[in-house]
């Protein structure tokens, strides 16, 4: 099976990788950080895996989407599954001041991801999968961080018009809608209770809805789809009154 | 209260070492006892996400991989190849570096030696920014400080390592009950005569049916194919258990159900490697069973030369003393390969391990009372399980220490450091 990367270097990404890696796949690993890219290949062909072929470049502005994926199919032969896991948290209230930091965001975890995923709708494996991560945060715009939300919002709409579009011809879509993950992004964020889940029981739930065609839409873990149910349902003027 | 600081790569763990404001000390899971893991108002180097494996030479066995590797992933990766750890601690939730400071040793310790007999390199990051190579032939004293070193020399940030084939995931394993110590010994020298690989007793050490036990050896074997079952069923312990739970007359009655349940069943059997060498890692937070007071490990060495009598001795004071411990392990250690280390634990002669829940002074005292017996033999204390060692056992424990003190980073501190060097 080859699969593809855009973020091979992040918390979730490497562990994903590592469950294909123990099953002997050929690997596409796309990131920004040349050297940890190459620390990555070498440990993923220890454990296992097939070819491993890496590309570094900036994925929020690839010189151009289609030339990337194409290239990257022919050097592994086809692409069965792209994964779409780069992404930044971002600062809400920088956002809100510098408009730029904003358009990063934005560009970054909204545009430019949605753009890989057109591109690869005509370029994976018709019997493959399309994946990207979105995130609890994008079902229900909150004052603590409605920039990173709402990109990560809009890619899930994305993806749910994209799997109807495709359904009856193939690759098969999934989003993916993580909440608290361990992983370097929320380095931050203090830890701790039952809500946490850590980057690799997340890679492990990606890699068995890829496996079982699941979705579209797929929570990670399971509960998070009854708290946000819950947490959308709750009316404004008593939302307003959170500092959620 | 620690600063944590939990680098995603080398050069970021090089990084915050170079640049750390407070002294550091290198942390990987933490399954050490005592304070030897420990630096209060420091830094602690969490080196979980040190992971990475750089090379595996499938043909000769030779692993090399970042020091925040586990036991765990270790045998994940290498077993269905037909190659296991040369040796092994109790617990595989050990990073790779951790086995490596503390000079962990196994059932097999008479046979093979200790983890550091099978380190071929490591490479160690030092606060003033060098990173050496370290072996027996490059920065040979380094590499001695190192192994068994705690962590003191600096940050260890990859190891390369020489595994053991083996014919499969199972052992050939066998379990003998005994009444007393005498029995244990004669079972110890015909166990190493017959070359069992894998040995070590449970002992019960309560009240008067001290001295018996359960003798258990195991040898691989080819049957039974190699899968590693790592992903098994386990269970976790949700909270502290209340600590009357505990106590002499339910850890008696823990004994007696034990020795018989055992003596029932005694006899060969084909084993998994898993519960074989790590019965305990299935129970996931077992230390929460003795509940808000914890537990005080006393595990200790005592030389060939007088093994019977110290260890008949220190029985004596245990069983005599009313305080109850259930997880009594001996085993005794052979002279066949001796460790690279300066402050390696094993020596030819006899181990023990007990677990006593913390019931305060009464504990301290009789802890006091077995120093005498071990210092006297010329034995030594375990610092991987220690807590509380006077700092004069310590320094007649390990008379090379004064050579890990010279090669000590200036800017790593451990509690347990300052607490028998300082």
């Amino acid at each position: 099976m080859n699969v593809v990367i855009l973020g091979a270097v992040s918390g979730i990404a490497i562990e994903i990788e590592r469950i294909y890696a123990a099953r002997g796949a050929n690997l596409g690993l796309l990131d920004i950080k040349a050297e940890d890219v190459e620390a990555l290949k070498g440990d993923l062909q220890v454990r296992g895996a097939g070819k491993v072929e890496t590309m570094v470049l900036d994925l929020s502005a690839p010189a151009s989407y289609e030339g990337t994926l194409r290239d990257i199919s022919s050097r592994l032969g086809g692409i069965d599954a792209l994964l779409v896991v780069y992404g930044i948290l971002g600062d809400q209230a920088r956002a809100k001041d510098d408009l730029a930091h904003a358009q990063t965001i934005l560009s970054t975890d909204f545009t430019s991801a949605a753009l890989w995923m057109l591109a690869a709708a005509k370029i994976v494996n018709p019997a493959g999968c399309i994946l990207a991560i979105s995130s609890v945060a994008g079902d229900r715009g909150r004052k603590s961080n409605f920039v990173y939300g709402a990109a990560k919002g809009g890619l899930a709409l994305f993806a749910q018009g994209m799997a109807h579009d495709l359904a009856a011809s193939g690759p098969h879509v999934i989003i993916i809608k993580p909440g608290f993950v361990n992983t370097p992004m929320t380095a931050a964020i203090p830890k701790g209770g039952p809500l946490w889940s850590s980057a690799s029981d997340i890679a492990r739930i990606i890699v068995n809805a890829i496996d079982k065609k699941r979705g579209p839409i797929v929570y990670a873990p399971w509960f998070w789809r009854w708290i946000m149910l819950i947490l959308r349902l709750v009316p404004s003027f008593v939302f307003h009154k959170t500092k959620l | 209260m620690h600063e944590v600081v939990a680098p995603w790569t080398i050069a970021q763990a090089r990084r915050a070492i170079e640049t750390s404001a407070a002294p550091w000390l290198p942390y990987g899971m933490g399954r050490s006892y005592g304070d030897v893991v420990l630096n209060a108002g420091g830094c602690l180097i969490d080196t979980k996400r040190l992971d990475r494996f750089i090379s595996f030479d499938r043909e000769n066995g030779v692993l090399e991989a970042e020091s925040g590797v586990t036991l765990e992933d270790i045998i994940r990766l290498v077993l269905p190849h037909g190659w296991f750890l040369p040796t092994t601690p109790g617990t595989k939730f050990v990073t790779l570096a951790g086995a490596v400071a503390n000079d962990v040793h196994g059932k097999n310790h008479h046979r093979v030696g200790t983890f550091g007999c099978w380190v071929r390199s490591l490479e160690l990051a030092r606060s003033d920014g060098r990173v050496q190579e370290c072996s027996l032939d490059k920065n040979t004293e380094l590499f001695r400080a190192t192994i068994g070193g705690l962590g003191l020399t600096g940050l260890i940030t990859k190891i390369k390592l020489q595994l053991a084939r083996v014919p499969g995931a199972y052992l050939d394993s066998e379990e003998v009950p005994f009444s007393n110590l005498d029995e244990f010994f004669a079972l110890a020298q015909q166990s190493d005569a017959e070359t069992w690989e894998h040995t070590v007793a449970w002992m019960d050490c309560v009240g008067r049916s001290a001295g018996r036990g359960i003798f258990m050896r195991a040898n691989w074997s080819d049957k039974g194919g190699y899968d590693p079952r790592l992903d098994g069923l386990k269970v976790t312990v949700p909270m502290e258990l209340p600590s009357f739970l505990l106590n002499s007359v339910t850890i008696k009655m823990f004994n007696e159900l034990f020795y018989r349940v055992k003596s029932l069943r005694a006899g060969r059997t084909l084993q998994h490697y898993d519960p074989c060498f790590y019965p305990l890692d299935s129970i996931r937070r077992w230390n929460l069973l003795y509940g808000k007071r914890g537990f005080y490990q006393y595990q200790c060495v005592i030389p060939k030369a007088v093994q019977r009598e110290a260890m008949a001795e220190l029985l004596k004071i245990i069983s005599v003393s009313g305080l109850a411990s259930f997880l009594v392990v001996i085993k005794v250690f052979g002279d066949n390969k001796p460790s690279p280390g300066y402050l390696s634990f094993p020596m030819p002669g006899t181990n023990l391990a007990l677990d006593f829940p913390n019931r305060g002074e009464v504990v301290h005292k009789l802890f006091e009372r077995m120093d005498k017996v071990v210092a006297e033999a010329k034995g030594r204390i375990y610092p991987a399980k220690d807590g509380r060692m006077p700092a004069q056992m310590f320094r007649d424990g390990y008379p090379e220490w004064p050579r890990l003190a010279a090669l000590k980073d200036p800017r790593v501190h451990s509690d347990l450091w300052s607490r028998v060097a300082e």
